[in-house]
């Protein structure tokens, strides 16, 4: 009896999330609550736990694959209900060499080789690239254990094998390209797999293994088959047969294309131009109206030392957010110098106070203060455009983001109503989230709903920078290292405290003027912390 | 011990023979099965002995009816031997087979004969005088073809009442023959059947030939060939039955609710072809077969089962070799893993009637259905040729239609001289997309019936030279 595990609700607002990672695979046993995807939705990598416990018995997506919250993840055999779980908690499967007998059929030990042959992929992949063997010759594999890893060009998949026995040979290498239907290992003692509703065929003779000659002439490292596009001879797209062809070959719909050629026919040049862009149909970003962003296409020098990896889960979130960012936004930036001998001077003498309070206070929490003191006298500053409608968006709430950086990348995580928090709380919640960011470990509604973003790049290094704004807030401000400096006051030369800030904004806001109005009335603020003592409500 | 491919394909016309020969050029180890002849219907009993026929005829009609304006005198006139044509003409056809044969060999294709039948998605039997083998594929390309239509009353015995098959058979010159239907099928064999002076009644259901199959103004030059040439047209005319009379056959015919007896020898049956959805036990495999008993297909001739394509007549109009020859090269390199759908613009047809009819592109209906509210259409006559007059084949027109927007070339159509020959240029300016004045500025050689394919797009841009044009008032 297998139960379905569906994707459970991730956070107010999120209806889907795309799967980073399996953390169990098939025939592995889970316990109730035990982590079995990881996946991410708005910036953030969540565990979804099972409900249940039981076998793992499918997988329905392969990393890159956008789930809908309620659609069926995995299905799990011998599913207990949550509650009587602690009974049937096991510890997960190791790897493959497992002995422990496969929940599907036992393998009918007939000696027969059987060809396990690299199923279909998904709609227009017609191959993949080996990326490595997860079992090798000698191996006893369960029916849906996964034996390979194959790279195709929307993702990596892990290949189970329909079918239990014992591994004979592996046909392929790492790197070789196999094609659907092509086959990949031969079993000894195949028996047919429970699902299995065809017939297995008898097993044919082995075929040697598919000939050079078959593969297609790519022209390029990889041929992206990202569809099979409608023929254009009903269209009224004018293109020669052979840019017709061209067109299939690298993946372009060539019925989207206008032409630049006489009497608007679509050129070799066109097609060519158009590799890599997303097919016009892709769905938008959420939050951006749709826009098509070029995707070009990257292709090195031949037999150049380069390793390909899929761009997927944070650093593709990233990669879609700064493109879309700088694709709507006319971004400029004001820097200025901040005298923080005062606010050095503060920090230090608080170092204790915060000690009995159980934290640290760092620049940041103070900065934030002074954010949100400077956003009550510019309100644009804690606005957002709505393009859709044409109106500005003022909002009387103070979220404040910073950016925070991990080993996965750029996470930032939001300081919720930061007006309404003093410095130490804002310490204990800066020291929290970032740990949690390293970890992987934040809520999605933990980096939602920022109003306004600071980067703090000045404990890692450089003196200026030019952040990205992160759309739709229409400003983000950047602080920078503390640095000595020689000033002459008085006829004397001083040693001074200093720190760089710039204000990176949104032009079709805030106006050059406005941001350096807003940059001087902050930088007040830092330079006289007392300020902060008195504007408290 | 089944025999084990990763290809097989069944039947061996001009679709099947070429997917074998392509999929065996990607490296596949190939199988090609088939029950009755290399080359099918087109090189065996179609397309290639009636032109064997229709070219032999042509010369006779030559020699008889052009040869004295040239000066040319024979003396005692011609007979002919037609056992002899007919063993040239099978000679023509055993050639072509042959080749086939060659070209299949020496690509390393198994040629298995007998009639196949599938078993499952990947396996068929094939029964032969021999006995019954398996025969296990990856791949499965279903080229079974089509047949003659047979009506009711009319059953085809091959020797009196005869598809296309008996008819290009015939080894003595038939009398009288009653041709019922006619379409392309029914008048080339009419055609050179007349020629050889065999008296031909063709009875036609619609009010004109060639009905909706080719443009009406090249329908019509052929329709008055015919009628110059002697033979006798009913429209209207719907074929009921036939009986044997001492002096041959009668068939009645209802036309406007009256019956009619018209006597004849033999009767030919050229209504239609269908294609043999009913054959080879789809069923069995999965393949889905619509009510027309075409099987189903998407744009790269995949049928509802992933691993079986079809293609040529077995997998929808038009049927005809040409367009199965296309359909084969692409299931072979689909099946190698390459990015191909059938993209072409246009499938030209051919007519072997006297004159020949070609066309290429859009009808003017078609145009119209298709959105082209403005049309640019011209005409530039073979007789303002210098080499059709020379010829002394002056019959006949190239017709084109162009849009107005953009003066693309849309639809040409030939009847005239060679027609069948000058239609690919047009069928290359079409999936081109080029336009009236990429042909009216290509310089042709003079002199030769090609110009006229440059002046016609000159005629429609509306400044022939050769014929005289009232200027293009736009």
């Amino acid at each position: 009896m297998a139960t379905d595990v569906k994707l459970p609700e991730l956070g107010e607002g999120v209806s889907e999330g795309e799967l980073v990672q399996w953390l169990v695979k098939p025939g592995d046993s889970v316990k109730a609550d035990q982590p079995i995807a990881e996946v991410l939705t708005d910036k953030a990598t969540v565990e979804v736990p099972t409900p249940v416990a039981g076998v793992v018995k499918e997988v329905k997506f392969k990393a890159g694959d956008v789930i809908t919250v309620g659609s069926t993840m995995i299905t799990l055999d011998g599913a207990a209900p949550a509650k009587a779980a602690a009974a049937a908690a096991a510890a997960p499967a190791p790897a493959a060499t497992t002995s422990t007998p496969a929940p599907a059929a036992p393998a009918a030990a007939n000696g027969k080789a059987q060809d396990i042959k690299l199923p279909e992929l998904g709609e227009g992949v017609s191959e993949g690239e080996l990326v490595n063997w997860l079992v090798k010759p000698g191996d006893s594999v369960k029916a849906d254990q996964p034996i390979a890893e194959v790279l195709t060009d929307k993702a990596t998949v892990e290949v189970p094998t329909p079918v239990a026995g014992t591994v004979k040979d592996l046909m392929f290498k790492s790197g070789d390209v196999i094609k659907v239907g092509s086959t990949m290992i031969t079993l000894i003692g195949g028996g047919s797999a429970p699902a299995a509703t065809a017939p297995a065929a008898p097993a044919p003779a082995p075929v040697a293994a598919t000939p050079a000659a078959i593969a297609p002439v790519a022209a390029s490292t990889s041929t992206a088959t990202s569809g099979i596009f409608p023929p254009v001879a009903d269209s009224k797209v004018l293109a020669t047969p052979a840019t017709r062809r061209l067109a299939r070959e690298i993946g372009v719909d060539i019925n989207a294309l206008s032409g630049t050629g006489l009497a608007g026919r679509v050129t070799r040049e066109d097609v060519l131009a158009a590799q890599g862009k997303a097919p016009a149909k892709a769905a938008a970003p959420a939050a951006a109206a749709s826009m098509t962003i070029p995707k070009p296409a990257y292709t090195g020098p031949v037999g150049a030392a380069e390793n390909r990896v899929p761009l997927i889960g944070i650093r593709k979130r990233i990669a879609e957010n700064m493109q879309r960012s700088k694709h709507v936004i006319p971004h400029f930036t004001i820097m200025d110098e901040a005298k923080v001998d005062s606010l050095v001077a503060m920090r230090e003498s608080l170092k204790e106070h915060a000690e009995k309070h159980g934290t640290k206070i760092t620049y940041l929490p103070i900065v934030i203060k002074a954010m949100v003191a400077t956003i009550r006298e510019f309100p644009m500053f804690n606005a957002s455009i709505d393009d859709a409608a044409g109106e500005i968006v003022y909002k009387n709430y103070f979220n404040i983001g910073f950016a925070a950086d991990t080993p996965n990348g750029l996470v930032v995580p939001v300081i919720k109503d930061a007006d309404r928090k003093n410095i130490l709380e804002i310490s204990k919640e800066i020291l929290d989230l970032s740990k949690r960011a390293r970890d992987g470990k934040l809520k999605p509604d933990e980096m939602k709903g920022a109003t306004i973003t600071v980067t703090n790049i000045g404990s890692i290094g450089g003196t200026y920078a030019t952040p990205v704004i992160n759309h739709p807030e229409v400003a983000i401000l950047g602080m920078y290292k503390i640095d000595e400096k020689a000033v002459v006051k008085d006829g004397q030369l001083k040693a001074i405290k200093v720190q760089n800030f710039t204000m990176t904004a949104d032009h079709r806001l805030i106006d050059g003027a406005v941001a350096a109005r807003f940059l001087a009335s902050f930088i007040g603020r830092i330079e006289n912390p007392g300020k902060l003592l008195v504007e408290m409500i | 011990m089944a025999q084990n491919f990763d290809v097989v394909v069944i039947g061996a016309g001009p679709g099947g023979y070429v997917a074998a020969i392509r999929s065996a050029q990607h490296g596949f180890k190939t199988a090609i099965i088939e029950r009755e002849f290399l080359g099918g219907v087109c090189l065996n009993v179609g397309c290639i002995p009636s032109k064997a026929m229709i070219t032999a005829t042509h010369l006779l009609h030559k020699a008889q009816h052009g040869f004295a304006e040239m000066g040319l005198n024979i003396k005692g006139g011609i007979d002919v031997d037609m056992k002899k044509l007919v063993t040239w003409k099978q000679s023509v056809s055993d050639k072509m087979a042959g080749g086939v044969n060659q070209l299949l060999k020496g690509n390393g294709v198994t040629i298995i004969s007998g009639e196949a039948e599938f078993k499952s998605s990947k396996e068929i039997t094939v029964k032969s005088s021999k006995g019954t083998e398996s025969v296990q594929a990856k791949h499965f390309v279903v080229a079974t073809g089509s047949r003659p239509i047979e009506i009711p009353g009319f059953k085809f015995d091959e020797k009196d009442i005869c598809s296309s098959t008996g008819a290009l058979a015939f080894d003595t010159i038939p009398k009288r023959v009653a041709v019922i239907g006619g379409g392309y099928i029914g008048l080339e064999i009419s055609s050179y059947l007349r020629k050889l002076g065999t008296e031909v009644t063709v009875i036609e259901a619609q009010s004109s030939l060639l009905a909706g199959v080719v443009d009406p103004d090249c329908a019509q030059v052929v329709t008055r060939k015919l009628k110059k040439d002697g033979v006798n047209v009913i429209y209207g005319a719907k074929a009921k039955s036939q009986k044997k009379v001492k002096s041959g056959y009668e068939v009645t015919v209802e036309i406007n609710g009256k019956d009619e007896v018209i006597p004849c020898d033999k009767i030919l049956v050229t209504v239609g072809r269908r294609p043999n959805g009913d054959q080879a036990n789809l069923k069995a495999a999965g393949i889905q077969v619509d009510e027309r008993g075409f099987v189903k297909v998407d744009a790269q001739r995949r049928t509802t089962v992933s691993n079986i394509f079809a293609i040529g007549d077995i997998c929808g109009q038009p049927m005809l070799a040409h367009k199965a020859s296309h359909e084969g090269v692409l299931v072979a390199d689909v099946i190698a893993g390459q990015n191909r759908v059938y993209d072409a613009k246009t499938v030209p047809a051919v007519v072997f009637t006297d004159p020949e009819i070609a066309s290429a592109g859009m009808t003017e209906d078609e145009a119209k259905k298709k959105g082209f509210t403005d049309l640019l259409i011209g005409k530039f006559p073979f007789a303002a040729n210098g080499r059709a007059v020379s010829m002394s084949e002056t019959d006949g027109f190239v017709k084109m239609i162009a849009d107005k927007k953009t003066n693309i070339i849309l639809g040409v159509h030939i009847v005239g001289p060679e027609a069948s020959n000058l239609i690919s240029e047009a069928v290359l300016a079409i999936e081109m997309g080029a336009r009236l004045e990429d042909l009216s500025l290509s310089i042709h050689p003079h002199p030769t019936l090609g110009e006229t394919m440059m002046e016609a797009a000159e005629a429609t841009l509306g400044h022939a030279i050769h014929i005289i044009q009232r200027p293009l008032r736009k």
